[in-house]
């Protein structure tokens, strides 16, 4: 505390945050785990394999992953104090978020249009909740990424906006770490 | 926490956006092959192993793992509920596994349709 005392809140602050993932991480754990059991449960209708498309998921997966590289581009302006390039980076990473959870709508909607909502078998019941988590979780970082947005642009890099921002990288970061799951286990396992 | 550098963020993307496209390759060969290609427990395996290299790759480069002062406690809470994630999962699958097979074959889940399910 004596030296760098504003380092030393960054790390305990982002410690702080990095348990709570941790227990992010079990929650999607189970989700996992019921998708796992569930996704032969498809009642007679089609699988996987029928329903899904792999250009599609694979387009979405790169798009979420470019979002994460530029997140970590914001984290770097913003640690170089380069305000505007901070902004710029920042606004990028909610654009291809905000793609990336488009191309999920489009899907989901695509699939209850078919008549394969969640309420259609168990397979798709843990299908929609696990991903829908996922997308949820994107939703609640693209709105916290907005309100960081706002705060950097009217209060400037300080101490207190950086810190934000490293927690929400923290976070974004994570969610791409749970996609890869997502894509491999759900998508990739779908079409063996 | 460590300084980012930008070394480091392309090198974790080109990695994972590497190692993203091997497994999606992978499977789109899987999908357009008229024969088997691989049997599909050695391809749940490789993409298994891709996945995991990702979260590997993904850890280092973009979530600064093993690195700064006070990483050594976020490592402890990451292999802690790297382990609850695994009895969780694993728990879960040699349960659930277990109990179809010692079911009668109408409980089944793959083969319970709307023709033969049980009122």
């Amino acid at each position: 505390m004596t030296e760098h005392p504003r380092e030393h809140l960054d790390e305990r602050v982002s410690f702080g945050f990095w348990v709570y993932l941790m227990s992010d991480c079990v929650l999607f754990a189970a989700l996992f785990a019921t998708y796992a059991v569930l996704n032969t449960a498809t009642f007679g209708g089609p699988g996987a394999r029928e329903l899904f498309s792999l250009p599609f998921v694979t387009i979405e997966t790169l798009i979420l992953l470019g979002s994460s590289f530029t997140c970590g581009l914001t984290l770097l302006a913003a640690h170089q104090h380069k305000k505007n390039l901070t902004l710029l980076a920042l606004v990028a990473t909610l654009a291809l978020g905000a793609g990336f959870l488009a191309m999920e709508v489009v899907e989901f909607q695509n699939l209850i249009a078919e008549g394969y909502g969640p309420s259609a078998n168990a397979f798709l019941s843990s299908f929609f909740t696990l991903v829908g988590t996922h997308g949820l979780h994107i939703v609640i970082g693209l709105l916290w990424a907005l309100v960081i947005l706002a705060h950097i642009a009217l209060r400037g890099l300080t101490p207190g906006t950086a810190r934000k921002l490293l927690v929400w990288g923290l976070f974004w970061h994570f969610l791409d770490v749970i996609w890869i799951f997502i894509f491999t286990f759900v998508y990739l396992f779908g079409f063996i | 926490m460590t300084t980012p550098s930008l070394k480091k963020y392309i090198a974790g993307f080109s990695l994972s956006a590497l190692l993203t496209l091997a497994a999606a390759s992978l499977a789109w060969a899987h999908l357009q092959a008229e024969s088997q290609l691989l049997n599909p427990e050695v391809l749940q395996a490789v993409f298994v192993t891709l996945a995991l290299a990702q979260l590997v790759v993904q850890l280092i480069f973009f979530l600064h793992i093993g690195k700064g002062k006070s990483s050594h406690w976020n490592t402890v809470a990451l292999i802690f509920a790297l382990i609850i994630v695994t009895i969780l999962v694993g728990g879960t699958l040699w349960i659930m596994n277990n109990l179809e097979h010692n079911l009668p074959q109408i409980f089944m889940n793959d083969v319970v349709t709307p023709e033969n399910q049980l009122e």
